[in-house]
């Protein structure tokens, strides 16, 4: 729902319930307890909880609130970059007030971005197992599973974004310590599609396999070889990966 | 000018290149990235501040870089002694990989780093990783000629595949114990050599 605001600033929802009394439909006029006059002698905050408090009745779900939140801020990073990214610009870009976001994101900035990373992983693995589910074979879904991947990751403009400008922000979650647990999600959540052709080991190994051969070509690009071309893709697999595979399978 | 140490004064020139990254390694060691000055680069060498920045006109930016760069050197110069007289390119990346996660291990300045900086320094290994893994791939060419590939494969592709799923193995080995032989041997065997080994 969008709406004017005493700044002219669009807003996408409104605020929660709890910091004042609540608004009736069709009163919002005189719903605030406080006068109006008080918020323009006082801070800023306290107005916008009012104002958010007028639009009670036309709101979304908390969690697509949280959504939209999330949405604004990666538009704010693709623009400005992490260190950009300051509660203020994402509060801007959603046409919300600081306290709005507070009260969905209670730590504020980091929990925003901590959301972002989750969101986003699970946005990127929900393409990876559409994709691998039509599979006939395992050196299709492996090849299925990295293309996605691929384009998934190149496509993303917030994380291409801080690649390129602000790698310092990135990196520390794609190498080292950082990548081991990124590593351990993956097999949790990809083993499973693999474990429909061959047992567990080979499919924990093999997931292991592909993201690191992924992250290294995505972050280190190698002439000739694109995985967002499906035919790269499936010759990597078959040539490197495949033979692998078959003496696993044959050796368990 | 023929080569590199035809005149006494570039030879004094690579003496004192060499002074300022030793010095600047060892403020490193001591004190970190973030806390390391100029000045404390220059009090460790003896060196004035003003030479230091004739030697490195990027300033503090360009020393800690080079002293990655310089260390990464030594490191593929001792990994060449370790790889000579290996018998096949199963060995070959068997010792490459022993070599280089002991010596990851030992390096106690870069567990330091990593729990301390991580932001400063991944980024910078980072890039220096992506430029030893085209050296690493670069040094592995002559050894997959001499032992012999898979037909099909290309040879540079195939490289430029090991040197990388090298580093990522060995810079991040999850729960593979990279010091165990047998465990080796199969990583080798399987993830590395099994597409390219004829």
């Amino acid at each position: 729902m969008k709406s004017e605001d005493a700044r002219g600033t669009t807003r996408i929802f409104a605020g929660s319930r709890g910091e004042v009394p609540k608004a009736v439909p069709g009163e919002q006029e005189s719903a605030c307890v406080v006068p109006i006059q008080f918020y323009d002698r006082h801070a800023n905050r306290l107005r916008d909880v009012a104002l958010q408090e007028e639009q009670e009745s036309s709101v979304l779900s908390s969690q697509d609130k949280r959504l939209a939140v999330i949405e604004a801020a990666l538009t704010v990073i693709e623009d400005r970059g992490l260190r950009g990214s300051t509660l203020d610009s994402i509060a801007n870009e959603c046409g919300c007030s600081r306290a709005t976001l507070y009260r969905l994101f209670p730590g504020g900035r980091d929990t925003i971005l901590n959301a972002i990373v989750s969101t986003e992983t699970a946005k990127l693995f929900s393409a990876i197992a559409s994709s691998m589910l039509p599979a006939t074979s395992v050196s299709e879904a492996i090849s299925a599973s990295i293309y996605e991947a691929a384009r998934f990751l190149e496509g993303h403009r917030a994380l291409q974004k801080l690649l390129a400008d602000e790698p310092d922000t990135i990196l520390p979650f794609l190498a080292f310590d950082g990548f081991e647990s990124m590593l351990d999600q993956v097999v949790a959540f990809a083993r499973p599609f693999l474990e429909r052709w061959i047992d567990k080991d080979t499919a924990k190994r093999v997931v292991l396999w592909s993201a690191r051969l992924t992250v290294s070509y995505l972050l280190c690009p190698a002439e000739g070889i694109d995985l967002t071309d499906r035919d790269t893709v499936t010759r990597l697999v078959d040539t490197y990966i495949m033979p692998g595979v078959d003496i696993l399978v044959g050796s368990y | 000018m023929t080569n590199n140490y035809s005149t006494s004064s570039t030879h004094r020139t690579d003496q004192i290149t060499q002074r300022i990254l030793e010095a600047a390694f060892n403020c490193v060691v001591r004190w970190g990235v973030a806390k390391t000055t100029m000045e404390d680069v220059a009090r460790e060498c003896n060196i004035s501040r003003a030479t230091i920045y004739r030697y490195f006109p990027g300033g503090r930016e360009e020393l800690v870089q080079s002293v990655i760069a310089w260390q990464a050197g030594q490191f593929l110069a001792d990994l060449y002694e370790v790889l000579h007289g290996a018998q096949s390119l199963q060995e070959i990346l068997e010792r490459l990989i022993f070599f280089s996660s002991d010596y990851l291990r030992n390096l106690e300045v870069l567990d330091r780093l990593l729990a301390t900086e991580p932001d400063a320094v991944i980024p910078k290994l980072t890039t220096e990783i992506n430029l030893m893994a085209s050296t690493v791939s670069g040094f592995l060419v002559p050894y997959l000629r001499e032992f012999g590939i898979n037909t099909q494969v290309n040879i540079h592709e195939a490289a430029d595949y090991l040197a990388r799923m090298l580093f990522s193995f060995i810079s991040s080995p999850g729960d593979l114990d990279l010091q165990d032989r047998a465990k080796v041997s199969d990583l080798v065997r399987v993830e590395l050599l099994s597409g390219i080994a004829h």
